[in-house]
Parts: C-alpha cells; sequence; structure tokens
C-alpha cells in the first residue's frame, strides 16, 4: 500500500457545537434548561436545577424517571465547562458528590465526567477534603490483584500499584448526564491502589443482576493545571497534606542522588587515602620539666617555603583540683611573625549531694594551621595553681610534645558527613511525606 | 532527572572534598588560630637561651 492510496481523515477542528447553537430542553419537573453534550451514549439526565431524574427518549424529548425537589449545588467546576487537558478539549457533561466515612471522619469528593466526542470520557477528581485532583480514565483491562511482602497489590502494564485503602463509596449529589445509571445514595466498594503520581481504582457495584466492576487509571493533577485548563480566574484552593496520588519530591531523582552519592564515597576514599599518605606526623619537640620551669628549643618544622599543620599535645601530672597552662611561642629565625598559643589541662573533681563527680583533663591538644615551615625558636612558658589560685602544686611537672605534618581527622570526617548526610536527609524527608500520605490509608500505624 | 537540589549537593561535596585534598595540609581554616605578631627579647635567660617577650604590648595569652 502507498502512502497516496491511504485515506487520512483530519481531526476536526471544531469538534464541539458552537455555544451559541447549544439546542436546550425544559426539564419535564421544573422546566429548567437541560443542554445536552454526550448524546448517544447517555443512559441518564439528573436536571442540575431540581435534580429529577430523566431519561433520554430516541425522539429527544426526555422521559420523567424519578421527581426530585433540591437545590443545586456548587461544585468547584460548573456543569458544560470546557478545558483542555492533554491537548484535547474536554467538557464537564455531569458531576457527581460521593463519599465515604472511616473512623466516623466523612471524606467527600467531587467527580467531574468529561467529554470529549473523539475521545471519550474522562473522570476528574476533586477531592474535597484535601483539595487535591486527579484524572481518570478506563482502564484498557484489568490489573492483576496479587500480594508483595503481605501488601495487597495491583500489577498492570508493568507496573505495580500498592494497595492503599478500601472503602464503602456513597453518592450523595448527582447533575448532568451518565452514560451509566446512577442516583443519589449509590454505593461501591472502591479499592484504591497507588504509585504516586498514578493510581488504580477498582469499584464493585452489587445489585440485583450481579456484581460489575469498573477500573479506573488515575494520574495527579496540580490544581493549577486545572485551573489554567479549565480557563477559571483566581486560584486553586490550597491542597493539604499529601494526598494518595500527589508525587513524593523528595523521591523524585533519588537514584541520581545515590549514584551521586557513591561516586563521590569513591573520590573521598581516594583523596583521603592520598592525604594521610602525605602526612608523617613528624615530633620536632618532646620535653618534661617542672612547672615552674620553662622549656626553650631549636626546632625544625620542614623545609621553608611551605606551610603545615602543628599540633600541640599539653600533659601535667599529679593535676587534682588545679590547673595547669602554658604559653608556647614559636618564633621563626627567618621572619619577623612570631607564632603563640596557649594550651590548658585542668582537673576538678568533688563530691556533691552524695554524689561524686569529676571534669577536665590532664591532657589536651591544640592544633594550629598555616604555620610557615622552617626554623623555630621554640618557648614554652608553664604556669599552674589550684583552685583559683596561681600557686602551682608541689611537684607537678608538665609534658609537651609538639607534631608537624599532622592529620587533622576533622578534614576527612566532614566531606564523609556532606556526602552521607545529604542523602540520607533527602532520603528521610522522603519518608516522612509517605508517612503523611499513608496515615490516611488502611496502612495507618493506629489502623 | 538532575534537580537543583543534586548541583547543591555536587558543590557541596566537591567543595568539601577540595578542602580535604588542598587545604588539609595546610590546615589554616578548621584549626585554632593562633597568636601572630612581633617579639622581642627580654631580660634574663632560660638555660643560655633568652626570652622573648610579644612586642608592642597587649594581650598574647596567659592565663
Amino acid at each position: 500500500m502507498t502512502a497516496s492510496s491511504q485515506t487520512v481523515v483530519a481531526a476536526p477542528q471544531r469538534p464541539f457545537r458552537d455555544e451559541a447553537q447549544v439546542e436546550t430542553i425544559a426539564c419535564p419537573s421544573c422546566g429548567g434548561p437541560i443542554t445536552r453534550g454526550a448524546f448517544g451514549t447517555v443512559e441518564k439526565i439528573v436536571c442540575p436545577y431540581c435534580g429529577s431524574e430523566l431519561s433520554p427518549s430516541d425522539s429527544g424529548a426526555l422521559a420523567l424517571l424519578l421527581e426530585v425537589r433540591r437545590q443545586q449545588r456548587p461544585s468547584a467546576l460548573p456543569l458544560h465547562a470546557r478545558g483542555t487537558l492533554d491537548g484535547a478539549t474536554w467538557e464537564v457533561v455531569g458531576i457527581v458528590w460521593r463519599e465515604v466515612t472511616a473512623d466516623g471522619t466523612t471524606f467527600p469528593w467531587q467527580e467531574f465526567l468529561l467529554y470529549n466526542p473523539y475521545l471519550g470520557y474522562r473522570f476528574l477528581l476533586f477531592f474535597v477534603y484535601d483539595r487535591h485532583w486527579a484524572i481518570g480514565r478506563p482502564l484498557d483491562g484489568a490489573p492483576e490483584i496479587g500480594m508483595f511482602f503481605s501488601r495487597k497489590v495491583a500489577k498492570f502494564g508493568g507496573k505495580r500499584y500498592r494497595h492503599f485503602q478500601t472503602s464503602l463509596a456513597r453518592v450523595t449529589y448527582v447533575e448532568g448526564e451518565f452514560p451509566w445509571q446512577i442516583r443519589a445514595g449509590d454505593q461501591a466498594v472502591a479499592h484504591d491502589y497507588v504509585a504516586p503520581p498514578f493510581g488504580l481504582s477498582v469499584e464493585e457495584t452489587h445489585d440485583e443482576n450481579g456484581a460489575d466492576i469498573a477500573y479506573t487509571a488515575m494520574e495527579h493533577l496540580e490544581g493549577d493545571a486545572v485551573w489554567k485548563a479549565f480557563a477559571r480566574s483566581g486560584r486553586p484552593p490550597n491542597p493539604v497534606g499529601v494526598g494518595p496520588l500527589r508525587p513524593n519530591r523528595w523521591k523524585q531523582g533519588a537514584g541520581v542522588t545515590w549514584v551521586s552519592c557513591a561516586l563521590l564515597l569513591v573520590l573521598w576514599v581516594a583523596i583521603s587515602i592520598g592525604y594521610t599518605a602525605s602526612r608523617d606526623a613528624v615530633v620536632v619537640f618532646e620535653g618534661r620539666s617542672a612547672i615552674t620551669e620553662p622549656l626553650t628549643q631549636e626546632i625544625d618544622l620542614g623545609p621553608a617555603g611551605d606551610v603545615t599543620a602543628v599540633s600541640v599535645e599539653f600533659s601535667a601530672q599529679p593535676l587534682s583540683n588545679a590547673w595547669a597552662y602554658a604559653d608556647v611561642l614559636l618564633v621563626p629565625h627567618d621572619r619577623d611573625e612570631a607564632i603563640g598559643v596557649g594550651v590548658e589541662a585542668d582537673e576538678w573533681h568533688g563530691v556533691d549531694g552524695g554524689e561524686s563527680w569529676t571534669e577536665g583533663s590532664s591532657h589536651n591538644t591544640v592544633t594550629i594551621g598555616g604555620v610557615p615551615t622552617g626554623s623555630y625558636t621554640l618557648q614554652i612558658t608553664p604556669q599552674a595553681g589550684e583552685g583559683t589560685s596561681t600557686t602551682p602544686p608541689v611537684g607537678l611537672t608538665y609534658a609537651v610534645v609538639i607534631r608537624r605534618d599532622v592529620v587533622l581527622a576533622r578534614y576527612i570526617v566532614l566531606p564523609l558527613l556532606v556526602i552521607i548526610l545529604v542523602p540520607l536527609l533527602l532520603w528521610s524527608f522522603g519518608l516522612m511525606v509517605e508517612a503523611q500520605r499513608w496515615k490516611n490509608s488502611d496502612y495507618a500505624p493506629s489502623s | 532527572m538532575i534537580r537543583v537540589r543534586h548541583v547543591v549537593y555536587w558543590v557541596l561535596s566537591l567543595g568539601s572534598l577540595a578542602l580535604l585534598g588542598l587545604e588539609a595540609p595546610n590546615g589554616a581554616l578548621l584549626t585554632t588560630t593562633p597568636d601572630r605578631g612581633q617579639v622581642e627579647k627580654g631580660t634574663g635567660t632560660v638555660r643560655g637561651a633568652p626570652i622573648f617577650i610579644w612586642a608592642g604590648g597587649g594581650y598574647h595569652g596567659g592565663k
């Protein structure tokens, strides 16, 4: 077959009739104008003004099935509103209010039956209780219901949906046209399965003719998208909570995060090994003396022209309810600028309220970085005292060990914390969102 | 899908790794900042060596 022999039918540019040419029929009960939208497939028409149930006849007239006197209720979208979703124009031809009751709380939602003469029907859902939106379409087939780790799941189209809840849904309000029999008070057992932002709804209805099962594929919609599609003024109602189908934004891109984490950890190991291998922590001074005696010595911090990290370990013995302190001064031989650092050790203990306590330590280490290498004169000036006095305890000695090119663990730990904690933080945020989502399900912790 | 949070994560991680690879040998950022300044020889000696004191007065350590 050649391309020229194929018959190409162009999509109509105006799938709906002009607004001005809409034919209206008066409701045989209240006389209200009823606009027809879906035509041949309609089985039931519910007058939006009085709620009377009508049946379209072949002649186009409406037969009164059940006369009802009730007021029209305002829905999130009005009947006959038109909007563009996924590039197609849809008209709201029917509105159903439904609700479920769980643990004494009623959860209402509104279903808008959307119709396009070439694409059929869709269901736009507005969950009144948390103001989330979803779009549904009849499923092309039936999902496979099974178990996964003791949780009921539905599989369809290669996707697994987790069972969210099963509830008895009641119809509380109807207006417009429907391709099925519907009236206020109808009930259906609804099994909802979720794989955000998608979901599956399996609804069972039972009557004298047997059971009817309807499968609907759902997808989350943002309120802004609905408002824009139907050209509504103002802002859509702000959603509350997570909702069963709203995507978990903390889980989006999680694969990229964890792959990045693995690569960064490999990089961290390599750099850490290189860093520690280049540090030899050479002892450049080690001395001990009575606490009243200063110490001084020439030390070498390596070939001049570089900088290094130097640690000063200070200890004083015996230290009992006393403090010891050392001024450590490094006077360079080739420059004017000296470097000084203080290091203190103290040890306190006692008995308070019958309980003994201790605090402080007779050892302390201070690390200073950015120290230019080269030759220095080291000068250590000690001080000590008991309690608040500056009189050194008798027999107190102190020791100082100075190392250059020391390994600073803090530089190794910091990138590890960043690399590990960020994904863990994102993961825990995702868990919190899921916990909030599932607390309204049949699997809430209190259920 | 690459998101802003991924870029922030990479910048933070690579920044901290750069700190480890480049700055850790110097150790100037994540350590105690010492006193720096000129010193002069004071009176007296310790085992034959001169005692240095900070020049220009001011407080430079001490308990």
